[in-house]
């Protein structure tokens, strides 16, 4: 639509923007000036009692074009949400949630893309410089929008790629919660303390995301430390019957004891058990429960770091006091308290 | 009070009166106050000294009740992956017949056989287990047994359903038998006397993973007489392929400790 006789010679091609935009703008003036909504406002400014205008033909025919696409708007889009919600629960129950998320969403948008379209059919207003002027409007919203594009580009790869569905439990970065819905810029999370999170989609491309819900069965590990005087094979065998005590722990894969480190104070244990990802935590649990009660019920010990502190005058030197057999009193102890004396 | 004979049937809770059934080691108990049912069920020295209704649970009945509950036994909800304490091979073109004993749930429905349920307990905690890999499989029970070659009148117990599995090896190789996973939902139940059966199985391994399991729909011989008691939760018209001897891939024990 650049027309030779709207650039003065020497201008930039820079200046070709704010001309397509002015020609679009006149275009959709244009075209909204010859519906029916243009044509009604002016029969009404021509000054008619309502009894003429009951009798005018056009004004007739142009109500009744403006009160068709009316309706089309107040029972489509009623319907149009009825339609998305039943595919939307029927898709989610016979398949997953998150397909019928999808399949919900796709016939909102096709939807409404429908009725739109059909509304301005009915209003007769020409799609061609709607559409044009739309267009160039997109492009200067682009430009000033990247981080919503990238969030709903990054969204399209959610939805390809599946890193993680509807109701399942994620990580990303410190945030753990159930993903309520993947929409077109961000994820939703529900947290397990009941607070709602809104994750922009480029944040879950750009992070690591762990999908806790992915695989039927997760794996718990415990780290046990025992007193370096305790039998480790003792200590093997009575953890493994902890495990195998416990109903919500799986049989297979096997449960294991491995060693870990020798500790400061303690043999190190890594105690490893399976269980499906329902029961995970309430077997983390009881696993945890089980292990101190039956080591205590063994005389198993379980050494701690120990910290003393002293105040006052109860920080003094550490005293020693030196036992002898010969003491002529008949005690068995006595001599010098203090510090040590030499030799 | 505890009612002679087999648990398995029609049983009425007079008012206020309790009766007391033992199924293996699981001890249950069905009271009726008002209109009003209560049930409770405990594993063996179950803590006597627990607090009066902690450990029951209730369910209201229509007015004028007469408590009459049917009690049916009924093959675990999931697979049983049993476990031969002492492993066997089968070596190419050898069969083994096997006997199971599986614990088997006890189902409680109001009024009758049709009426509504209440609950349903098992007689024996098993442990949970998994039998498939890492990324799919199916959720089981796990089983310990002897896998006898042979039956005598003292394994037969009224909480036990004895499956009697008739394992052949057709591949050219040797088949380790270490671990079988038993679909049991496929089972119909059958009473004979104080006995419970369950219909014979034949379990056909060609080599790969999965075995031909064909579910007989008869009671084995070694119950002549017994009848349908309770037919399978999920029945199958003809046998089916599935993974049955193979161990669970991926994993086991230190390999997945990265």
């Amino acid at each position: 639509m650049m027309n030779g006789g709207w650039r003065q010679e020497g201008e930039t091609v820079g200046q070709e923007v704010p001309d397509t935009v002015a020609v679009a703008v006149v275009e959709v003036a244009d075209t909204l000036s010859q519906g029916p909504l243009a044509i009604l406002f002016r029969t009404l400014e021509g000054g008619m009692s309502p009894g003429e205008l009951l009798g005018n033909a056009t004004f007739l025919g142009v109500l009744g074009q403006i009160l068709g696409a009316l309706l089309v708007l107040v029972l489509g889009f009623p319907l149009l949400f009825a339609v998305g919600r039943g595919v939307r629960r029927w898709v989610g129950s016979r398949y997953s949630p998150q397909r019928g998320l999808v399949a919900g969403k796709v016939i909102y948008y096709v939807g409404g893309v429908i009725l739109l379209l059909t509304v301005l059919g009915q209003l007769q207003i020409r799609l061609g410089p709607l559409l044009g002027a739309a267009g160039i409007v997109g492009v200067a919203i682009g430009f000033a929008s990247q981080t919503s594009v990238s969030n709903v580009i990054s969204g399209l790869f959610l939805v390809a790629e599946q890193p993680f569905r509807v109701d399942d439990i994620i990580q990303v970065g410190t945030t753990t919660g159930r993903v309520l819905s993947i929409d077109m810029l961000s994820v939703k999370l529900r947290t397990f303390d009941n607070r709602f999170i809104r994750i922009p989609n480029e944040t879950i491309i750009k992070s690591e995301v762990v999908t806790l819900t992915r695989f039927p069965i997760r794996r718990m590990d415990l780290m046990v430390g025992v007193a370096y005087r305790e039998d480790m094979v003792r200590v093997r065998k009575v953890l493994l019957d902890v495990a195998r005590n416990n109903p919500k722990i799986l049989m297979e894969p096997e449960p294991a004891v491995l060693f870990e480190k020798y500790g400061a104070s303690s043999v190190d244990f890594r105690f490893v058990a399976w269980t499906t990802r329902e029961n995970w935590l309430a077997a983390l649990n009881e696993l945890a429960d089980g292990v101190k009660a039956r080591l205590d019920s063994e005389g198993i010990e379980i050494p701690f770091p120990h910290v003393s502190l002293y105040t006052g005058s109860q920080s003094l030197p550490l005293q020693m006091r030196v036992v002898t057999d010969l003491d002529p009193s008949g005690g068995t102890e006595a001599a010098s308290e203090g510090a040590p004396e030499p030799g | 009070v505890t009612p002679a004979g087999s648990p398995w049937g029609n049983h009425t809770i007079p008012e206020g009166e309790e009766i007391s059934l033992s199924f293996g080691p699981m001890e249950s108990a069905f009271r009726r106050e008002g209109d009003e049912l209560w049930i409770r069920t405990s594993v063996g020295d179950a803590p006597e000294a627990a607090p009066e209704g902690a450990d029951w649970a209730r369910w209201a009945l229509p007015p004028g009740d007469g408590g009459r509950l049917h009690l049916a036994p009924a093959l675990p909800d999931r697979l049983v992956v049993v476990k031969p304490q002492v492993s066997f091979q089968l070596i190419p073109g050898a069969s083994a017949r096997v006997y199971v004993r599986v614990p088997v749930h006890v189902v409680v429905r109001h009024g009758g056989a049709d009426g509504s349920l209440l609950t349903e307990f098992p007689s024996m905690r098993m442990s949970d287990t998994w039998w498939g890999d890492l990324e799919d499989g199916a959720l089981g029970y796990w089983l310990s047994t002897h896998a006898r070659r042979a039956l005598t009148p003292d394994l037969v117990e009224p909480h036990l359903a004895i499956c009697t599995l008739n394992l052949s090896n057709r591949s050219r190789e040797t088949l380790p038998v270490e671990k079988i996973a038993l679909r049991v939902s496929h089972l119909s139940i059958f009473a004979s006397g104080e006995g419970l059966w369950c219909d014979e199985v034949q379990v056909t391994w060609s080599g790969g993973e999965d075995s031909a399991i064909e579910m007989s729909g008869e009671v084995p011989v070694e119950a002549p007489g017994a009848r349908l008691l309770v037919p399978p939760r999920h029945p199958v018209d003809r046998g089916f392929r599935a993974r049955t001897f193979a161990r669970i891939r991926g994993l086991p024990g230190f390999a997945g400790m990265a």
